[in-house]
């Protein structure tokens, strides 16, 4: 503790400056007294509620606080638009068992969220996850959709010691330097084609691939990422062109596409309303590929591009299953008026809550230094054989799962023997 | 590059142009006769757009019955801004009647921008006309029909524009307002009037871009300003003043775009104002400005 830098008065000086006997106080003592005794009253009302709340942080807490924001305005909206539905319902589904058990204080405690709309803006996520941990004192965050989102909203982190799930944020970017306070369960953005490129090395009939990706931080690198696939694979990428946010207008990258004559045409975008504009531009100048694919293609997406969206090849963190996992999550996907197909990300939200409820279980407390290290060593499986593991530098391996539109519904191309027989080229059929 | 591409990006470009004059045109129109930078232009094309599509999406109207319906109300809307914002403000002293003008079109925009922010909330953000017709090819060149349809009713709109500005009363007077409103003033021209027609004729104008780009393409609470940056370009570039050069400067966005976008998408965008800066150095007064 740090002491007061103000010279104590000696004895003799008390003697000479009051001209009383040593021992006793003068005008000048009493008034020095005084004020000393009005300064401890100020430090004991001060300390006395910090004291307390220490206490109370160290007794037992009424639930468990998980922040997170969520888009529901802006660019993501189509995306991540009824995952606050999907929270809502599994804290439900956990609270109607009586909450998470922490051996800590014995009991279980019942999840709540506190959520907030981040209008799909990194700065204004970044903002609020500074009062999820302020204001609302959350015990844990649940990262926002996106990596530029995530990039952005982590820094709260660290600052706060809040342990932060990334539910949907694997750019390399997020990773590149140690932060024991974020950690997330899903491969890079470079390995999201993972998948779909083990049935494109066993599905004849593709040579050259032409990739679109928007200029964003999850994007491009799932672009790059996917053109090193392809070439390992032994097709050759004839177009490869990153195109700005902005962009509404695609005639000349449609036009230039045609030139390449690719037989499978890639489109990387998170953004569903930059996706539509591509597609609806591409369908009416023409361009007509072999294959067509969009990593991303929540049901707003495949609604607004019509029969055009038939035979699209995209990608779904979940497959159709039957393992008690895949029943839970069909489950909660009902309770929030939803199908898992009809939302990409849904999937990965339902193994974060999952990883949420392992971590808190793991680490039996709130305790902010024992939640980051049970986060990181969470190790557990879903859906009957799928590893969940956090790596060295905070990430895991997990990959989505290929799917194709038909009739207006993703349906599954996975396992790989049921990929290969059920996938159908999309032949420049719009 | 062969000839085919390029023959396809000039009509890809021209096409996309037409849109850029019609909307530039309003905002010339109204800097023109008011002196006002309508800096909520963007913004009124942005609501044009929406309403366009709730049209579309709620009553199941044919978009491009729509281009013809949506306008009209915006003439009135345009006409009652400028009557309870812009025209109280005409007794103060011209730099400040002018400042303070814009600065309450700026305000405007913003607000417009929150309110369509709010109205779209938990929506889809950006509103779109799924709306799609084959395209027309001509060999290999691809004649894109829903541009084609939007470059006739563009052409249309500008025609009606420019009879009503040469044959009408109004549109004379309009024209003169623009020459020298204090001529105009003298000659019996009823100057307030007519800034609240210039206003509505604006309005009118970018509702009817917001409903044709809200087909081909779509419109988002936060378009408007950087419309209105854009649009202020090809007034800029064409020549104040000037319809000619505004309907020049609009194609020759359109074109550029279409071009620069072609080899480098990053600077596809950005050309506008890049020419803007280049022509302006060679002819401050603008490509066709007097």
């Amino acid at each position: 503790m740090k002491h007061s830098s103000m010279p104590q008065p000696r004895d003799g000086d008390f003697v000479r400056a009051s001209g009383h006997a040593p021992g006793r106080c003068g005008p000048a003592a009493r008034t020095g007294l005084r004020a000393a005794a009005v300064l401890l009253a100020i430090a004991g009302l001060v300390c006395v509620p910090a004291a307390a709340g220490r206490a109370w942080a160290q007794g037992t807490p009424g639930d468990i606080r998980i922040g997170a924001t969520l888009s529901q305005s802006g660019v993501y909206v189509p995306i991540v638009g009824p995952f606050g539905k999907l929270a809502d319902a599994w804290a439900e589904s956990v609270n109607a068992r009586g909450g998470i058990f922490l051996k800590h204080y014995g009991k279980s405690l019942p999840v709540r969220f506190i959520t907030y709309d981040d209008k799909s803006d990194p700065t204004t996520a970044l903002n609020l996850y500074e009062r999820l941990a302020s204001v609302d004192k959350v015990d844990l965050f649940l990262g926002p959709f996106s990596s530029g989102m995530n990039n952005a909203a982590m820094q709260a982190a660290e600052p706060h010691r809040i342990p932060y799930f990334i539910p949907e944020g694997n750019d390399a970017a997020l990773y590149s330097s140690p932060n024991p306070w974020r950690a997330s369960l899903f491969a890079l953005a470079d390995a999201e084609y993972t998948r779909l490129g083990l049935l494109y090395g066993k599905l004849p009939g593709l040579k050259t691939f032409a990739i679109l990706a928007r200029d964003n931080l999850h994007e491009v690198g799932a672009a790059d990422g996917f053109a090193a696939m392809l070439g390992k694979l032994g097709y050759r990428v004839v177009y490869r062109e990153i195109v700005p946010k902005e962009t509404k207008d695609f005639a000349s990258i449609v036009l230039k596409i045609k030139q390449a004559n690719p037989d499978a045409v890639a489109v990387e975008s998170l953004a569903p309303p930059w996706t539509i504009q591509f597609f609806k531009q591409a369908r009416e100048l023409g361009l007509a590929p072999k294959e067509v694919i969009a990593a991303h293609m929540p049901v707003p997406v495949i609604r607004a591009l019509g029969g055009g969206a038939e035979n699209i090849v995209s990608l779904l963190w979940s497959y159709e299953g039957n393992t008690p996992d895949h029943q839970e999550f069909k489950a909660l996907c009902s309770a929030a008026g939803i199908e898992p197909w009809e939302y990409s990300e849904a999937g990965v939200r339902y193994v974060t809550y999952k990883w949420i409820e392992e971590t808190l279980k793991r680490a039996g407390t709130l305790d902010h230094e024992a939640v980051p290290k049970a986060m990181w060593e969470a190790d557990f499986t879903l859906f009957g054989d799928e590893h969940f593991k956090v790596n060295g530098k905070g990430y895991g391996s997990e990959v989505p799962y290929p799917t194709e539109i038909r009739n207006g519904r993703a349906v599954s191309l996975w396992p790989l023997d049921v990929g290969l027989s059920a996938h159908v080229f999309k032949d420049g059929k719009w | 590059m062969d000839l085919q591409a390029i023959l396809q990006l000039v009509i890809n470009g021209v096409l996309g142009g037409a849109v850029y004059s019609l909307a530039a045109l309003g905002l010339a129109l109204i800097f023109g006769v008011s002196g006002v930078l309508n800096l909520a232009h963007g913004e009124f094309l942005m609501l044009g757009g929406f309403f366009a599509f709730l049209g579309y999406d709620r009553l199941g109207i044919n978009p491009f019955v729509l281009v013809f319906i949506v306008p009209p109300v915006f003439f009135v809307l345009g006409y009652a801004f400028e009557r309870v914002m812009i025209r109280p403000l005409a007794l103060r002293k011209e730099h400040v009647r002018l400042a303070s003008a814009t600065l309450v079109t700026l305000g405007a925009a913003l607000i417009f921008e929150d309110v369509a922010a709010f109205a779209s909330l938990g929506t889809e953000f950006d509103k779109s006309i799924g709306y799609f017709i084959g395209s027309l090819t001509v060999g290999t060149l691809v004649l894109p029909s829903l541009k084609l349809i939007m470059f006739g009713l563009v052409v249309l709109l500008m025609a009606q524009l420019a009879w009503f500005l040469k044959y009408t009363y109004v549109g004379l007077a309009v024209q003169a307002v623009t020459q020298s409103r204090r001529g105009a003033q003298l000659s019996g021209v009823n100057v307030a009037a007519i800034n609240g027609i210039a206003f509505g004729l604006g309005t009118f104008l970018a509702a009817a871009a917001g409903a044709l780009e809200v087909i081909h393409s779509s419109v988002n609470p936060l378009v408007g300003l950087p419309l209105t940056l854009k649009y202020l370009c090809i007034i800029v570039m064409g020549g104040l003043g000037s319809f000619a050069g505004v309907t020049l400067g609009g194609m020759i966005i359109g074109l550029s775009e279409s071009i620069v976008g072609y080899f480098t998408p990053a600077w596809g965008q950005t050309v506008a104002y890049l020419l803007l800066v280049g022509i302006l150095l060679i002819r401050p007064k603008g490509l066709l400005g007097r």
